[in-house]
């Protein structure tokens, strides 16, 4: 069995090493100090289990749950933690498995051979029950998981199938509906259309077009992105309160 | 008036805690004086010619019968205390209604002019009257000063509870995160293992002490240091440090588990949250009369930030804690400056500490 260390303290991680060389038939095939570094790592290793801090510097364990869900070949995850009251709740709702810091031989021993792969909507709920944002949008594309700074996105657009992700570096497909981004990222977005959330940090103006439908302009994007009647005026309050 | 503040711990003996107070002494004997003499104006105005010789009179009198109970009191204050309360008051209220009939018998001969009974009669409606004022007065005075006692205790005990409701915690994840490092360490270096576990130890024996006690600041500096020690193990060289530590004279003392709070707070939320960490300053000077601190560091951007509500209640802890010791003369303030997060302290350098700890000791 392939086991992926993330943990961002050296000396955590030295000690599961130590604890996993013994115990046969498991191998350890990476270590990572932060979230994001785990879900690259975690692509590149195809790590049957993961053994994942939640408390890091920049990506967060939860976070980086988040991402590896969506991956083709999701692994099993385990979330460690020093104290983490409320997490551990929600992980027993969500039957996802956990371990408590210092890690014990047999908890780990069984925590491995009953872990489970986690699913996108136990990871989605976890956050919710934390209240936390992700500070990345992940997309598959055929290179794998690309994770997009959600400080960047300028706006996301649905059409029948999906919803696109717009960024600076072109745009991406992901398996996510607007109502979901808009719940988790609500201050951060601002709805303008049935299909369209955009990002009120790129907010430049708003316009009239020749046919007198009304636009949004964005900072680096070209073109305007059509306004419903119906948040029109909404949008026109959101825009004089800046 | 204050004697648990007055009281110095070295004089054990001294019952520094009965309802009558200690009178021993020329402020509290002064107000006895005063006292009396309002007395004396009161039964002036009540009745009697309005003369100097009649002020003069009752002056004489009075002030014979304060200043006698007084001693009384201030001789027997001891004894009276290992009495308990209600003996002891009963003791004191037959001791001063008692000398005020032996002062009234005296006065009633002086104002006979002559030691004969035969010639002059003594006065008895005149004694009994100034007997029952006596005891009236007498009683007003002892609940007056049972009153007091109890209110002074309420304020004692509440000071206290509220000290210790601020006492600085150690935070569970720390604890965790510390003992998670001595398992790493055990098998693979275990004389680290070894300072790690002695340095925990000094956290806790610090955060199970006296809330409210006063340490000198080389001891609290020695606690951060221990308490940095352990971080360091954890984050590596994520965390970085500049100390600048100016003179400051040794008895210098500071509320204890006042900086290490505060320096955990920098880490917790300006180390922890950044992948490649940051510097922790931390510096300290010394003025004729007062300390000033100042801890800076880096300001994660937001998405970094731990979202953990509760942020400023170490700040908002200290900054209660210092408010009970140093009412308005401290100051900690905690502020973004930039890219930077800086935590100010400031309090002056007196040597009254010590009335709280007694206070609390009590």
């Amino acid at each position: 069995m392939k086991v992926l260390i993330v943990d961002d303290e050296q000396l955590a991680r030295d000690r599961l090493v130590r604890m996993l060389s013994d115990m046969p038939g498991y191998e350890v095939v990476g270590q990572a100090g932060n979230g994001m570094q785990a879900v690259e790592k975690c692509e590149l290793t195809q790590p049957d289990v993961v053994l994942l801090d939640i408390r890091m510097p920049g990506m967060d364990g939860l976070e980086a749950a988040r991402h590896m869900a969506g991956m083709e070949q999701p692994p099993a995850v385990v979330f460690c933690t020093a104290y983490e009251e409320h997490a551990i709740e929600a992980f027993k709702v969500q039957a996802v498995g956990y371990l408590l810091k210092p890690v014990r031989r047999d908890d780990l021993i069984d925590v491995l051979g009953s872990a489970t792969r986690t699913n996108r909507a136990q990871m989605a709920a976890l956050a919710r029950d934390e209240g936390s944002q992700r500070s990345h949008i992940s997309a598959r594309t055929r290179k794998g998981i690309e994770l997009v700074p959600i400080d960047e996105v300028r706006f996301f657009q649905a059409d029948q199938k999906y919803v696109t992700m717009r960024h600076p570096g072109g745009e991406l497909l992901i398996d996510e509906t607007l109502q979901e981004l808009e719940t988790e990222f609500g201050g951060r977005f601002i709805r303008v259309h049935r299909n369209a959330l955009v990002a009120t940090k790129y907010i430049e103006g708003l316009e009239r077009n020749e046919e007198g439908q009304y636009e949004i302009r964005l900072r680096d994007v070209p073109g305007g992105i059509d306004i419903s009647r119906r948040h029109v005026s909404m949008v026109r309050r959101y825009i004089q309160k800046l | 008036m204050g004697e648990a503040v007055a009281a110095a711990p070295s004089d054990q003996t001294r019952p520094t805690r009965f309802v009558i107070p200690d009178l021993c002494n020329a402020p509290a004997l002064s107000i006895v004086v005063l006292v009396g003499q309002l007395l004396v104006l009161v039964l002036l105005f009540a009745g009697g010619p309005l003369t100097w010789e009649g002020l003069a009179l009752k002056s004489l009198y009075v002030q014979w019968v304060v200043l006698t109970s007084a001693g009384a009191l201030c001789g027997t204050r001891r004894w009276l205390a290992q009495m308990g309360l209600a003996r002891g008051a009963l003791i004191a209220f037959v001791m001063i209604t008692m000398l005020t009939l032996a002062v009234s018998l005296g006065a009633d001969r002086v104002v006979a002019g002559t030691m004969s009974y035969r010639s002059v009669p003594v006065d008895w409606t005149a004694i009994a009257k100034q007997f029952g004022i006596a005891c009236i007065i007498a009683g007003m005075v002892l609940r007056y000063f049972y009153v007091q006692q109890q209110l002074r205790e309420q304020e004692q005990s509440e000071l206290q509870a509220r000290i210790q409701a601020l006492q600085s915690r150690i935070r569970p994840h720390f604890l965790f995160n510390s003992m998670n490092i001595i398992a790493s360490l055990i098998a693979v270096d275990p004389d680290t293992a070894e300072s790690v576990v002695e340095d925990l130890s000094e956290l806790f024996r610090a955060s199970l002490n006296d809330a409210g006690s006063q340490v000198l600041l080389t001891e609290e500096l020695e606690l951060c240091e221990r308490y940095v020690r352990i971080e360091q193990l954890r984050l590596g060289d994520r965390l970085r440090l500049s100390w600048d530590i100016g003179e400051y004279p040794d008895g210098l003392k500071i509320p204890l588990l006042t900086l290490q709070p505060l320096l955990e707070n920098a880490i917790y939320h300006g180390i922890q949250p950044l992948p490649d960490g940051g510097t922790i300053a931390l510096t300290l000077r010394f003025d004729r009369n007062s300390v000033h601190v100042r801890i800076t560091n880096p300001l994660p951007p937001s998405e970094y930030r731990n979202q953990t509500q509760g942020n400023k209640m170490a700040v908002n802890n200290i900054r209660s804690r210092l408010n009970v010791l140093y009412s308005n003369a401290a100051e900690l303030t905690a502020e973004a400056e930039g890219a930077v997060f800086v935590t100010t302290l400031r309090y002056p350098y007196r040597e009254f500490e010590d009335s709280v700890k007694e206070a609390s000791r009590a």
